[in-house]
């Protein structure tokens, strides 16, 4: 497994400048040491400006100087190792009933590690915001307990001090933006020449630099998104509880910022544990160490181990031909096809994923996409 | 940072080195207000100094205070709607000790000079009229003008003098028969007199403070000497200051009415007008009463055209003696409690949810509309009303209190604990009131005797002093309060899990 620096290396010879950036602004920050850091953010603004982040391939040697100047300082310094906390919050059988209404969040039992990501999915209405608002002491619970192992005999202020909760709906928030970033740090008692170098910090990590001095009307619900997931980054949580953050963002903005999230919840600078709800199943399932899925306020499945053992394995396919052909393709085989209209979904119960791909291609069938869900909560659906 | 209008370079940076380094202070956006106001404060002074004002005029200031007290009230909801947007508390950020008692005092003090600028025309106009009349000067042109419309006058104005013999006596008083007596010529006194008069002490308080000349023969008799109305020219306020006191119709008596007949009576006008015209009101056409009216003190006032000079002196000694140590208590009360009042306001709004600080908003309401409905039904006196107010904050207090721990945050507890912040400061003070309420002392001497004495006013000290100690007293309990308790329940409740 290649070093991170090496890894940041390799993006940058590929031309993924983006990413290779992105992480170099991670990794200078993991030294704790603000020259770097600086150094760091000057270097992404450069390659922004020269037009680096939109594709353009050249890259002039004064930014390669730059990258090769830094990662070897980056070398020589090296970055703290990432802590690790273990397990942050421990919740034993939790479970809310409304006063009003039918619903209730039947007992659930979970564990957020640091470094972690939970992912939890689940059709509207089944309980997932409640769950989250639970985790995060927003909302009153009828049984069960929440430890927050980090904290010794913590109070409701405490606690939400320690676990920030980022709702789908994103609070508005007034005056410029970079002022908000400003005032989150030092509210966490970043002060002074800190809080102007980790806002700068978090404005290019999340390419808001440019929109740093435009008012909340002024940018699009995705900045919004990005402004708010920075803005919390800044008050250094240890529990990042996330309801539909994908929600209002772009395919590429998703992509991106649940990179962000796998990198970042593993930093030496604040590692942390992040659960988050979304309808993005195949991207959740791509970062997500743990999926649960919700369904009537049950916990129905965690992990896709536990899917498969129960299902078998599962392929999700678009054919440009009949159901007829996928039929005459796996004679022989044993499984079971379904059509939603969209998809057509082979299980079977003996013949991995693979092998029934193999068998449909060698028949000649046009497979315009593919995706083996054997592990996915998206079988459960 | 965004640029703001005549913002010098020193505030931009301030507030950024607030934003970054005090959040708690930075939200507060004091340092705002405080500077803004001043340089409005500086703005409105030399507006109202380049403004032409006469001092012989009628005073306009209670337009430039109207006008401001709406600026003002605009000025604080502006800044309302800038403390909505920034808030450390709500936002669980790090809190350190006395955060809280800044954050209050630092409304409390921003509004207090807020308010503040209501008062600077008042003071403008008295300043300039400061510059053009001194107290001592006035009061001696005064003089000087009764004397001469008493010399002027003698002939046509017989002034007569009348003394009476006055005896004090109970509550209970005298039959008004008693002192209906009329007044005959006594050769050996050389003036008016009649039987001998009864007062109670109240009744003698307010004739001493009209009389021109009394004496006292021993702590229940006394003689009054009284003469007809000399002073053309007057003004109570002429005599607030203790060194210069305007003469009376007695003095002026005595000067004028015991020496000899008057030859020269063109230079004694022309004099008159010359020192008169120092003091006429030009807008004051106001003689009406005076060419209506037949008998001589009315024919010579409009003669010599009185009601203008009384005029212009009443506009001058208003706007000079606005600033009496009496005004300057009430002022100081209407911006202490005005200032106190709303600092807690913004303090429990900036504590507590929306929905909870306008549903207390309402509670309060509602509740001052029960209690004066169970007041009218049960015909409470003050000290009903008064029973009821610490009622109502031990009932808050403890409910607040013994709540707070609860699971949950209850809009009930939060309604509580916002009402009894807000009843603190006040309880000291309402405690005293219900003492003298119900002090026998004060009650005697008001009901029974009715008098003023030495032993009266020392009481009255006291009873000041003691009002003034118990608003202090009531300041100082909400400022440790604030840090204390009430900060550790805010903070209890509102982190508190929704239900």
């Amino acid at each position: 497994m290649p070093s991170p620096l090496e890894e940041i290396k390799s993006y940058l010879d590929n031309h993924d400048y983006v990413l290779g950036i992105r992480r170099l602004l991670d990794y200078s920050l993991d030294t704790n040491d603000p020259i770097l850091i600086r150094e760091a953010i000057n270097l992404s603004k450069a390659f922004r400006a020269a037009g680096m982040f939109e594709g353009n391939p050249y890259l002039a040697p004064e930014l390669e100087a730059g990258c090769n100047d830094l990662l070897s300082k980056l070398v020589e310094k090296e970055a703290a190792k990432p802590m690790h906390l273990g397990v942050l919050v421990q919740a034993n059988a939790i479970s809310k009933r409304y006063a009003k209404g039918n619903f209730s969040l039947k007992p659930l039992s979970l564990d957020i590690h640091c470094g972690q990501i939970i992912g939890v999915v689940g059709e509207n209405g089944n309980g997932k915001t409640t769950l989250l608002r639970c985790l995060a002491g927003e909302l009153s619970m009828d049984q069960g307990v929440i430890q927050y192992t980090l904290l010794n005999k913590p109070d409701n202020y405490t606690i939400k001090n320690h676990v920030v909760f980022v709702p789908q709906r994103i609070p508005r928030w007034f005056g410029q933006l970079k002022d908000n970033l400003h005032f989150s740090a030092a509210l966490v008692g970043i002060h002074g020449e800190w809080n102007d170098l980790l806002v700068d910090f978090m404005l290019e990590r999340f390419g808001l630099t440019q929109y740093a001095h435009l008012s909340w009307n002024q940018i699009s619900s995705g900045y919004r998104t990005r402004f708010e997931i920075a803005r919390i980054l800044l008050k250094r949580p240890k529990v990042l509880i996330l309801d539909e953050p994908l929600a209002n963002l772009d395919i590429n903005a998703q992509q991106t910022l649940l990179t962000d999230l796998k990198f970042l919840t593993k930093s030496s600078y604040n590692p942390m544990g992040v659960i988050l709800t979304s309808q993005q199943l195949h991207e959740v399932e791509k970062i997500a160490d743990n999926v649960l899925l919700i369904r009537d306020g049950n916990c129905v499945y965690r992990t896709g181990d536990q899917i498969q053992a129960q299902l078998g394995f599962a392929l999700e396919l678009e054919i440009g031909d009949s159901r007829e052909a996928i039929v005459f393709a796996l004679q022989g085989f044993q499984y079971q096809l379904t059509y939603n209209g969209g998809n057509y979904t082979i299980t079977s119960p003996v013949h991995p994923v693979p092998e029934l791909l193999k068998a449909i291609i060698n028949s000649g069938i046009y497979v315009r996409y593919y995706r083996d869900i054997t592990t996915s909560t998206k079988r459960l659906f | 940072m965004p640029k703001r209008p005549l913002a010098p370079r020193f505030i931009t940076k301030l507030d950024d080195y607030l934003l970054k380094n005090r959040p708690d202070t930075w939200t507060t956006r004091v340092h705002l207000v405080i500077y803004y106001t001043l340089l409005y404060a500086i703005g409105l002074s030399i507006l109202c100094f380049v403004i032409p004002d006469n001092p012989l005029r009628t005073s306009f200031t209670g337009y430039w205070i109207t006008s401001q007290s709406v600026l003002v009230i605009v000025a604080i909801i502006l800044w309302v709607v800038y403390l909505v947007r920034f808030n450390t508390f709500k936002s669980y950020g790090i809190t350190y000790g006395g955060d809280r008692l800044k954050t209050y005092f630092s409304f409390f003090l921003a509004i207090i000079l807020m308010i503040g600028t209501v008062f600077i025309p008042p003071v403008v106009e008295t300043y300039k009229t400061m510059i053009h009349y001194s107290p001592a000067q006035i009061v001696e042109d005064m003089d000087e003008m009764n004397i001469l419309l008493a010399r002027l006058t003698k002939e046509e104005y017989p002034a007569e003098v009348t003394v009476d013999t006055i005896y004090v006596v109970g509550a209970g008083g005298v039959p008004y028969a008693a002192n209906n007596g009329s007044y005959t010529w006594n050769d050996s006194l050389g003036a008016y007199t009649k039987g001998p008069v009864y007062m109670t002490r109240e009744e003698l308080k307010w004739t001493l403070s009209e009389q021109d000349s009394v004496v006292w023969l021993n702590t229940d008799k006394l003689i009054r000497f009284q003469v007809t109305g000399l002073t053309f020219l007057s003004h109570y306020d002429a005599d607030a200051d203790e060194d210069v006191k305007p003469l009376t119709s007695f003095e002026i008596y005595n000067r004028v009415y015991k020496s000899g007949s008057v030859n020269d009576i063109q230079m004694l006008e022309r004099k008159f007008y010359e020192v008169s015209q120092k003091y006429r009101d030009p807008h004051n056409e106001d003689d009406y009463y005076w060419n209506y009216n037949t008998d001589s003190y009315s024919v010579i006032s409009s003669r010599y055209k009185v009601g203008q000079v009384n005029s212009g002196l009443s506009n001058i000694l208003e706007r000079y003696y606005r600033w009496e140590e009496e005004e300057i208590v009430i002022t100081y009360h209407v911006i202490y409690y005005i200032g106190m009042f709303l600092g807690l306001c913004l303090f429990v709004f900036r504590h507590s949810t929306r929905r909870t600080f306008f549903l207390s908003v309402l509670a309060g309401i509602i509740l001052a509309i029960i209690t004066g409905i169970l007041g009218a039904f049960f015909e409470w006196r003050e000290d009903g009303f008064l029973a009821s107010a610490f009622v109502y904050f031990a009932f808050f207090f403890v409910f607040a209190i013994s709540t707070v721990n609860w699971k949950v945050r209850s809009v009930f507890t939060g309604i509580a604990l916002n009402l009894a912040v807000v009843c603190t400061p006040f309880l000291p003070f309402l405690g005293v009131v219900w003492y003298y309420a119900n002090d026998d002392y004060y009650a005697d001497y008001i009901y029974d005797y009715g008098g003023y004495d030495q032993s009266y006013q020392d009481y009255r000290d006291t009873m000041n002093m003691h009002y003034w100690l118990s608003e202090l007293f009531g300041f100082l309990i909400l400022l440790v309060l604030i840090e204390t308790v009430y900060k550790w329940m805010y903070r209890k409740w509102f982190a508190a899990p929704e239900e």
